[in-house]
């Protein structure tokens, strides 16, 4: 019974300041379908930026007095070194055929002997697939006496460790503006209908209503708001989504959760700015 | 029942009420008089803890001023009512609607709404036009409906600011004549008014505000 009153109340509060709640609405919706193309396309270029982190490996030279012998201890050595998925070694002849498939010379046309070294083809752990983690895992190996030289891509790492902050930092802050942005739009939609009402306030705290019952149906309204902009964003994004897949990049990486994230999204912005908005604009006795 | 002792009150560093000193017993009728701006309303507003004073103590019923919490404070107004020179009604809901929206704030049962709105509003003399929308009304039938509103509380007090203010003779004796019915049935009645004419016509005690401080006329 009175939960039906708070709500019609509430109702009846949207459509009271009935523009400036369909503006307040239409803007929310637009810098939430705005934050969820942000997320889809970080999403991607994480997504991306990862395989990139696939082909990363070290190769650790050894020096050219180690023979084939030592190679079984040193295999052991080096996996047992954190970080460290797998060791592959090569020998003096797989050196040259990788030579050739890399320079496209046969090493013996240049050379009458074949001066490679010795050396393996180290693959990472995920976790290790950073800068941080390579260095600490090349100082490692670089104390093992029988190691002459590590080589990894250093210059793709750091572009990638640089790109992947930069990518954070960007998600932040594009959230933070848009939080804010629907924040500011609700809070003021909410002030314009307690102006709206403030006859009924009024009377309502004459007849000794409680504060509770005097504000749940801002809140109401506020979460309304806010759920309401957050669902038509998701059936929009949703549309959008399948169109670029259909017919622009059917390689989109996307994630339904999106549209949970998006709808609690709503939810607790119009939960918080009404509630900021009823504590800054309403007298509380 | 109402009690004020050296109650001071101010706006922006500017003395309104000093050290103002009175009582209302269960059942009077008093009148509050004084010219425009001396402190009538504020005084009512103390009343029903919508002002606080700066120093001093209003007492109303078993709440004290200085004591009282937010969350007793719609627990005391529920026992007072209050009328205004503009009736305070709200446009977009009917006579009916107005009245039982003091009720319903209050969380009562709609059964028990729809009884003692209609009980209250045939004592004001209003529940054939129960369907009506203020803007349709008098402002003598709107002020009654407003009545109606202050009723439906069972108050120990009616306060009513300037209630005549904007009504022609006819329609101010018919709100001082259920004023003054509601009073003989045991609701005490304090009344802000400068209208000397009625205040003759109906003689009831006096409180004069000036410069301040309150008098016994
Ligand atoms: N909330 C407020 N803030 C600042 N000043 C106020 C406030 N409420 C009242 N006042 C001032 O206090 C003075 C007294 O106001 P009040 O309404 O109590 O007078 P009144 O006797 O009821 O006058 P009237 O007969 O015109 O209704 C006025 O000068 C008014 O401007
Ligand atoms: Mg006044």
């Amino acid at each position: 019974m009175s939960l039906f009153f708070h709500i019609t109340e509430g109702i009846k509060g949207l459509t009271k300041a009935r523009l400036a709640t369909l503006l307040s609405i239409s803007s929310i919706m637009l810098t939430i379908i705005l934050m969820a193309l942000f997320i889809i396309f970080s999403l991607n270029l994480n997504t991306w930026i990862n395989s990139f982190r696939e082909k990363i490996e070290m190769e650790v030279f050894l020096k050219i007095t180690v023979s084939e012998e030592q190679i079984d201890e040193l295999t052991e050595k080096l996996e047992q070194i954190p970080g460290i998925l797998n060791t592959q070694f090569i020998n003096k002849e797989e050196a040259a055929k990788r030579f050739k498939e890399e320079f496209g010379q046969d090493i013996f046309d240049v050379l009458d002997f074949n001066p490679l070294p010795l050396s393996f083809i180290i693959t990472l752990e995920d976790r290790a697939r950073n800068l941080n983690s390579i260095q600490k895992i090349s100082g490692m190996i670089e104390n093992i006496t029988e190691v002459d030289e590590i080589v990894y891509q250093k210059f793709l790492l750091e572009t990638i460790d640089k790109y992947i902050n930069f990518i954070a930092i960007g998600v932040l802050f594009v959230g933070l503006i848009i939080t804010v942005i629907a924040v500011v739009l609700i809070y003021n939609t909410i002030r314009l209908t307690i102006y709206a009402r403030r006859d009924a306030i009024y009377i309502m705290r004459l007849v000794g209503a409680t504060q509770a019952f005097i504000r749940t149906p801002f809140i109401i309204e506020g979460v309304l708001q806010g759920l309401i902009a957050s669902s038509l964003a998701s059936v929009i994004v949703y549309y959008l989504v399948q169109f670029v897949i259909h017919f622009i990049y059917p390689f989109l990486v996307f994630n339904n959760q999106i549209f949970i994230f998006l709808i609690s999204f709503g939810l607790i912005i119009g939960l918080l700015s009404a509630s900021l908005s009823v504590a800054k604009f309403l007298k509380s006795f | 029942m109402i009690e004020f002792f050296n109650v001071t009150l101010s706006y922006k560093n500017e003395f309104l009420l000093k050290d103002i000193t009175f009582k209302i017993n269960k059942g009077d009728f008093v009148y509050l008089t004084g010219r425009s701006g001396v402190g009538k309303s504020s005084i009512l507003k103390l009343i029903y803890f919508d002002e606080f004073p700066d120093s001093g103590n209003v007492t109303v019923n078993n709440f004290s001023s200085s004591q009282i919490m937010i969350n007793e404070i719609p627990v005391l107004r529920r026992t007072i009512g209050v009328i205004f020179q503009d009736y305070k009604l709200l446009p977009d809901r009917n006579v009916f609607e107005n009245v039982a929206f003091a009720l319903r704030v209050t969380g009562a049962k709609s059964k028990e709404i729809r009884k003692k709105t209609v009980r209250v509003l045939t004592e004001v003399g209003m529940g054939h036009k129960r369907n009506q929308y203020p803007p349709q009304l008098s402002g003598g039938e709107q002020q009654l409906t407003a009545i109606a509103r202050a009723l439906i509380n069972n108050p120990f007090v009616l306060l009513a600011d300037e209630p005549t203010g904007n009504l022609d003779s006819r329609a101010s004796n018919q709100i001082m004549n259920i004023l003054e019915k509601i009073n003989h049935r045991g609701t005490a009645v304090l009344m802000a008014s400068h209208n000397l004419n009625i205040i003759k016509q109906y003689p009831h005690r006096r409180l004069n505000l000036e410069n301040g401080a309150i008098k016994e006329v």
